[in-house]
């Protein structure tokens, strides 16, 4: 029987059945829409990770608390709790280590600004030394970074974000106006140039202090982390034992560790290998849930249509024409439902796109097609061997 | 030279103990040209015969010749290609495919032979000219009477050129009237050369025949000229 044909049966017998056709499909619509999703939104995820990774420059080591890493997995953690570095150890590295061109003590938090009587919530708090611009791709649209000096004497200085200058501010000149931080006003002294989103939080909603002006004036006595800037990248792993060495002085092995750039990217890659473990599993539960779907339809599609298959072998038709007719039946179903599932991702994907940077790659289209064709193949198989196998006697006598 | 024939054929269903003997080394030739009836009271085994001879199912005992090919021992695949080829069917319940065109319908056994779908769809055309139906090719089965649900089984028989035609009761769930014109299709195919079996309860649709064969408890009771 030729293909055209087999195609043409397959379609109209699944047109005539369209409810049950369409919730035959459904679970590989969600299963191939989770692999696309997963597969775009991971990949975006990890562009997005490696960006903020790569704005830092190379050489660049990161000293956090708590234990990370070889050994310690990802559990233990970190977190202000367990936070014991003082700033202190910030200058101790700069004093002791060698090898190294800058080092800087850095707060994060979350906290909120006002400017004439409007508030904004949720903004990035960052209070760092002066040499951490020497470190990190930042750069100023307007103004100018604070000093060494401002930052040793806790000037009340403050860099900010577009977003606080254009949503605060209401798009006002921000120089050497003065917003409020906890309470305290602070100068602008320079705007930070625009840097987008990352993982769907803006990065240009946000305050730059003087590490040490948080110290004094907000009271934040313990860095989230020190930045060691290493003055090349052969010497990385000398720098790092040499920070090892020294910060066990004053803590324990426990309290903090040494990362460098390539572990820490390591570390965020760990994480997503988790969610992404987590994603592969609902997707392939949700296929193989489908693949059973889809034979159980196959099956009361074929005993349905004895009759007709009994007729179709008296007429001629070989038992190879029968088990291709229903095989190409299964795998139109789960083919269209691929289909569907493709392009419900894309759309999720196209949504995705207002947080993160996040694309349908050739590769997750491929792979959605070629996982609804083989589950419509393994699932398809037996009902049709089944059909095929129909003596054509008994097939029409079936009532 | 006999287009089909049975040389000793034994059918049973089911094993020992619960044995049923439906054919008893029954032998028959059917010669090219033939109208043909079978006849006996239902249980008699003569659908069973017929589709003996239609290669649907396959002898306990014994084996059905085609032109003189013996088909025992061939595999279901080959015999369902000379059923595509040789033997056309028409059945009492019609056995259309629902929702599908009287002009499909017709068409389907050319999509198991190697025709392209222009010449398909040319040849099922002309066929459903020739039983009267050319104004009724997208109609859909459950929109046709009995009679014309039969003469499109009929012109479906007769797509692939066949040797010869097996009719199953082809008047049995037609009235009198419409059993006729169905007949009268029949013999008029004979007319024009076509080999035909005719399996039948009916006395007076036998009597329209050649050569009537009757069965009984599945052996032939007698094997008679007809006019």
């Amino acid at each position: 029987m030729d293909i055209i044909e087999s195609f043409r049966t397959a379609f109209s017998a699944l047109l005539r059945n369209k409810v049950r056709s369409a919730l035959t499909m459904l679970g590989i619509i969600i299963g191939v829409s989770s692999v696309i999703l997963l597969i775009s939104l991971g990949a975006g995820l990890q562009k997005s990770i490696t960006a903020q990774f790569e704005k830092l420059g190379t050489g660049t080591l990161y000293v956090v608390p708590g234990k990370f890493g070889e050994g310690g997995g990802l559990a233990g953690g970190s977190g202000m709790s367990t936070n014991k570095f003082k700033f202190s150890d910030a200058d101790r590295i700069k004093r002791e280590i060698n090898n190294i061109s800058a080092v800087t003590p850095g707060i994060e938090s979350i906290t909120s600004v006002e400017y004439r009587g409007g508030k904004r919530k949720g903004v990035i708090f960052l209070a760092i030394d002066s040499s951490f611009f020497a470190i990190g791709d930042y750069n100023v649209k307007q103004g100018r970074f604070f000093t060494e000096n401002e930052n040793k004497n806790a000037k009340r200085v403050v860099i900010v974000g577009q977003t606080i200058v254009e949503k605060l501010m209401g798009g006002v000149n921000p120089l050497n106006k003065q917003i409020s931080v906890r309470g305290k006003k602070y100068k602008i002294i320079g705007v930070l140039e625009k840097q987008g989103s990352i993982v769907g939080q803006d990065q240009d909603n946000m305050v730059i202090l003087p590490a040490e002006t948080a110290n004094r004036q907000i009271g934040f006595d313990r860095p989230t982390w020190i930045l060691v800037k290493a003055s090349s990248n052969e010497i990385i792993p000398t720098v790092k034992k040499d920070i090892e060495k020294l910060l066990l002085n004053r803590l324990t092995d426990d309290d903090f560790t040494v990362l460098t750039q390539e572990e820490s990217l390591n570390i965020a890659e760990q994480i997503l290998g988790i969610v992404r473990v987590v994603f592969v599993g609902i997707a392939a539960i949700s296929l193989v849930v489908g693949g059973i779907g889809i034979s159980n339809i196959m099956f009361v599609s074929v005993t349905e249509r004895t009759r007709e298959i009994g007729l179709r072998k008296a007429v001629g038709a070989t038992p190879g024409d029968i088990f291709i007719q229903f095989l190409i039946e299964a795998v139109t179903l789960s083919f269209a439902g691929g289909a569907i599932g493709l392009f419900l991702a894309s759309i999720g994907t196209l949504a995705a796109r207002l947080f993160m940077p996040a694309v349908v790659t050739p590769f997750a289209v491929i792979l959605a097609i070629s996982f609804s064709v083989a589950v419509g193949i393994i699932f398809g198989v037996v009902p049709a061997l089944r059909a095929s196998k129909l003596e054509p006697i008994e097939a029409l006598r079936y009532e | 030279m006999s287009v089909v024939s049975a040389k000793n054929i034994t059918k049973t269903f089911g094993e020992a103990p619960n044995k049923t003997i439906v054919l008893k080394n029954i032998s028959l030739q059917i010669n090219k040209g033939e109208f043909l009836s079978i006849i006996g009271p239902s249980g008699s085994g003569k659908s069973t015969l017929m589709y003996l001879l239609g290669l649907l199912d396959v002898p306990t005992k014994g084996a059905i010749y085609i032109n003189g090919q013996k088909t025992k021992d061939i595999s279901e695949k080959d015999r369902a290609k000379l059923r595509n080829r040789e033997i056309g069917f028409v059945f009492q319940t019609y056995n259309l495919l629902p929702r599908t065109s009287a002009l499909a319908n017709v068409m389907l056994p050319l999509n198991y032979s190697n025709v392209s779908r222009d010449e398909r769809k040319s040849k099922a055309m002309k066929l459903l000219k020739d039983v009267g139906l050319s104004h009724r090719i997208s109609s859909f089965p459950s929109q046709l009477s009995g009679g014309e649900q039969q003469r499109v089984a009929i012109a479906r028989s007769l797509i692939c050129g066949p040797s010869i035609i097996l009719a199953d009761e082809p008047t049995g769930n037609l009235d009198t009237k419409t059993g006729e014109q169905i007949i009268n299709i029949i013999s008029q195919l004979n007319k024009q050369g076509k080999t035909i079996v005719l399996v039948t309860h009916d006395n007076n649709i036998a009597k329209k025949t050649n050569r009537i064969v009757t069965i009984k408890d599945g052996q032939v009771l007698s094997d008679k000229k007809n006019r």
